[in-house]
């Protein structure tokens, strides 16, 4: 019979080793973890510093973990700037030897039900196949671009804004990735609040050589009123020449475009790939050839609502009104009315009896909350019902963003 | 004919002037030949009598051999703007260079002159497939639509939806596709943004262009409660009957998503095939919520129709804006600062009224950038980040950004 609660101190090289040959990973006797293609991608060390032991729920069968999932407690940047508690969820997997047992569900609800106690109203992750968290409640909150280009076919045109960018050392990076990124939460919702583990850990791969890549080169941007910027890319020297941006943030235009200028200079390096790059990103309207970038959209950050009323109630409006929504929540068995009525961009929400105006299911609900999708969208979809198109158009100004959400970080 | 009497002359020897039925086939073949390939005379007929207007065509013509070394033209359309309003809108198109004649200034002529013309027929827009992405933001042209090209592999994902029993999908001969198509066509463009008229002759001619080549097309309706309410019109490429093969997707507009659904279920699902591939989709097309594994689909953004606003004053006026606000907005030629224009544009429930203005603008933009924001492809904001804005204060950027909200822009047709 499988139990299941959350892993010892002890437990956790065996929860790790679980975790680790679930994704196809190797880890070594000095706790160093190897991916498939050859490199090293991190180390116990570090991945224990990440987040507290008992933030887990682990499946166990015959005195043997076969089944993973753990959270870190934190925050995430709304619309508008504020942070809502919410749990990050990692080491989601389950053993190939005992799949399609109901193991991963059981293991979820008991997850979202233990969140579901403490204050975060909202669970995020990033999901290694698209049609497994849907079923649990889960919806695609931030979509990002990959995006591609031969360096030498594309310049900035007529962009006025000064700025001026130098190299960092890697023991420099860490104050000022911290501060860029707690900036970013202010201006853009969907960025997680961080801690010093998953700063370390993000550095601590970054700093290591991945494959064929080198380790990553930093490159900060100041512009005159002290806005700053972060890039991060690793190059790879060869037939191809090519350089890869795994971070490129900005507090301002000025840093946004003297970091963009930096790619562009790089001149050993011709095909330059960016990862991670928002839908948003003002890049593709910068430059004088926009058709030689090869822009490749994709699902990004997954986001889960288990307190309606209090997420609802958390984040900021950028336009007052009110809505009635019935939001379905099978899994949790929390389905219910509630009536969202916003006052100086303040919600105040609560469970009503009666019709709503606009009907969904909770993952949409999550799609749409840090407002990377537009209820227009989802409702000419037919995958939300409204008693009249008012109430969609309603709902997003009411629930407009300026800019769209945005994770650069997987956890 | 032209309006125009005095063709410019930019060379001694070189004039631009207008195409008649006499010099047609020089024409045509000089326009093939900018683009690096020729066609036969069948494909010149069929062009000559469905596609254009031949009073709109030009030629950049060598005085002294009569050769044709510049080509160029406007096909007629209606455009559908932000309020689903239909303005009439110049198409440019056939728009070549000779490779000997590069370099002076023969392209910039022939623009001009087709932008005369556009205002000479009243078209206070004009609009074009770039063949290439840098070359006309200089005349003021902005990314106007987007598209997504999709790759699906097929094999793994599939549309998971509700069947409808009100839905009935067949396949229709060429010549039924022919008759019922366009009117699917013309009830979609009246209520989506980007979207322009295709005529009898341009249906025919679009059949034409689609049919060349080996692969077959077939063409699929959609009738919800008997009438007609969608199509997909797609071609199949195997290389055998043991080979699994490969789906293009040449267009699929339907009125619902219902028909959509059971219209892209079908190709989805197809047994023998690997993979689909579908060009000019939209940004946000509502059967990506209907995938079961959206990472087969592999969505590329691209650029669509690029727009030039003729008149600014009429467009601005024509709009329509999410929101009731007034502003000052200065309109630059990024090729001559000093040639700028100040609109004041006022928004109420009742319409928008436009007239020009000396008072300080709230914001400084230029053409192309206007028009792009015009179009609702992008926002005031996301062009404030690029550097080219000059505004009076930052709310201003949020103001504008809700007056002109407006859902995305897309265009199928491709001329």
């Amino acid at each position: 019979m499988v139990i299941y609660r959350p892993h010892t101190d002890l437990e956790f090289p065996e929860f790790v080793l679980a975790d680790s040959r679930a994704f196809g990973d190797y880890v070594d006797a000095d706790g160093s973890i190897w991916r498939a293609d050859g490199h090293c991608s991190t180390t116990m060390d570090y991945l224990k510093k990440s987040r507290p032991a008992d933030n887990s729920v682990v499946a166990i069968d015959d005195g043997t973990i076969v089944g993973t999932s753990a959270w870190i407690n934190s925050s995430i940047s709304s619309p508008n700037g504020s942070l809502i508690e919410c749990g990050l969820v990692c080491f989601v997997s389950v053993d190939v030897n005992h799949r399609r047992q109901g193991i991963l569900t059981e293991m979820m609800k008991r997850l979202l039900l233990k969140l579901d106690k403490q204050p975060a109203p909202l669970v995020a992750l990033w999901a290694s196949e698209y049609n497994i968290y849907g079923r649990f409640g889960f919806g695609v909150a931030t979509e990002e671009e990959q995006i591609s280009f031969n360096r030498l076919l594309v310049n900035l045109s007529d962009c006025n804004y000064v700025a001026k960018a130098n190299f960092l050392d890697s023991a420099e990076v860490m104050d000022v990735a911290q501060s860029l990124w707690a900036n970013n939460q202010c201006l853009r919702p969907g960025l997680p609040s961080l801690s010093e583990g998953m700063w370390g850990l993000y550095l601590h791969k970054s700093n290591l050589k991945k494959n064929k890549w080198s380790p990553s080169f930093y490159i900060k941007a100041e512009d005159e009123i002290g806005k700053t910027g972060l890039l991060a890319y690793r190059t790879c020297e060869g037939e191809t020449n090519s350089l890869m941006i795994e971070l490129l943030m900005s507090s301002s235009p000025s840093t946004e475009q003297a970091l963009w200028k930096a790619v562009l200079s790089t001149d050993l390096y011709e095909n330059i790939t960016v990862n991670h790059v928002t839908v948003d990103s003002p890049f593709w309207w910068m430059v004088d050839n926009p058709r030689e970038i090869t822009r490749q959209k994709n699902d990004a950050l997954w986001l889960r609502i288990i307190n309606v009323e209090s997420s609802l109630s958390s984040r900021l409006y950028k336009h007052d009104g009110e809505l009635i929504i019935l939001v379905e929540d099978k899994f949790l068995s929390k389905s219910g009315i509630y009536k969202l009525s916003v006052s100086n961009g303040t919600g105040n929400v609560s469970k009503v009896k009666g019709r709503p105006d606009i009907s969904m299911d909770i993952s949409h609900l999550s799609s749409l909350f840090l407002g990377g999708f537009s209820f227009y969208e989802l409702w000419i979809s037919k995958k939300i019902t409204a008693t009249d198109p008012g109430k969609i158009k309603l709902a997003d100004y009411i629930f407009g963003v300026t800019l769209k959400p945005w994770c650069p970080y997987e956890f | 004919m032209l309006n125009r009497s005095n063709p410019v002359c930019f060379f001694s020897l070189i004039n631009i002037k207008a195409i008649n039925k006499n010099n047609f086939l020089d024409w045509r073949k000089a326009v093939r030949r900018g683009f690096g390939d020729v066609r036969d005379f069948k494909d010149m007929e069929i062009l000559r009598l469905e596609r254009v207007e031949i009073n709109r065509l030009i030629a950049a013509v060598v005085d002294e051999t009569s050769g044709i070394v510049g080509t160029g033209g406007i096909d007629s359309f209606n455009l559908t703007i932000p309020g689903f309003k239909s303005i009439k809108m110049g198409g440019i198109a056939y728009m070549t260079t000779s490779l000997t004649y590069r370099r002076r200034g023969i392209w910039t002529e022939l623009m001009n002159y087709l932008h005369d013309d556009a205002v000479n027929h009243g078209e206070i827009m004009t609009g074009l497939w770039a063949s290439q992405s840098n070359l006309y933001r200089r005349f003021g042209y902005g990314i106007g639509t987007l598209s997504e090209r999709w790759n699906i592999k097929s094999r793994f994902t599939s549309i998971k939806f509700r069947s409808d029993p009100d839905v009935f999908v067949e396949f229709v001969e060429q010549s039924d596709a022919l008759e019922i198509f366009p009117s699917i066509y013309e009830s979609f463009r009246k209520k989506n943004v980007g979207m322009i008229n295709r005529s009898e002759g341009r249906w025919r001619y679009e059949i034409h262009q689609v049919k060349k080549g080996q692969n077959p097309v077939f063409y699929l309706l959609s009738s919800r409660n008997g009438k007609p309410d969608g199509y997909l019109i797609y071609k199949t490429v195997r290389s055998g009957d043991m080979e699994m093969g490969s789906i293009e997707v040449i267009e699929e507009l339907s009125l619902s998503v219902e028909s959509s659904l059971h219209l892209w279920s079908l190709i989805v699902d197809s047994d023998l095939i690997n993979n689909i591939v579908a060009d000019n989709r939209p940004h946000q097309d509502p059967i990506l919520w209907y995938f079961t594994n959206p990472r087969s689909v592999t969505r590329e953004t691209k650029d669509g129709v690029w727009y030039k606003l003729i008149n600014v004053k009429k467009c601005l006026e024509m709009r329509a804006y999410s929101t009731e606000d007034s502003k000052t907005i200065k309109v630059l030629d990024p090729m001559n600062l000093e040639d700028f224009k100040t609109f004041r544009v006022e928004s109420t429930n009742l319409g928008a009224s436009v007239y020009h203005s000396n008072s300080e603008p709230d914001i400084e933009i230029y053409y192309s950038d206007l028009a792009s924001a015009f179009m609702g492809v992008t926002t005031f904001s996301l062009l404030n980040q690029t550097g080219r804005l000059r505004i009076k204060s930052s709310s201003v950027i949020e103001q504008l950004d809700m007056m002109f909200g407006t859902n995305n822009a897309w265009c199928p047709h491709y001329f």
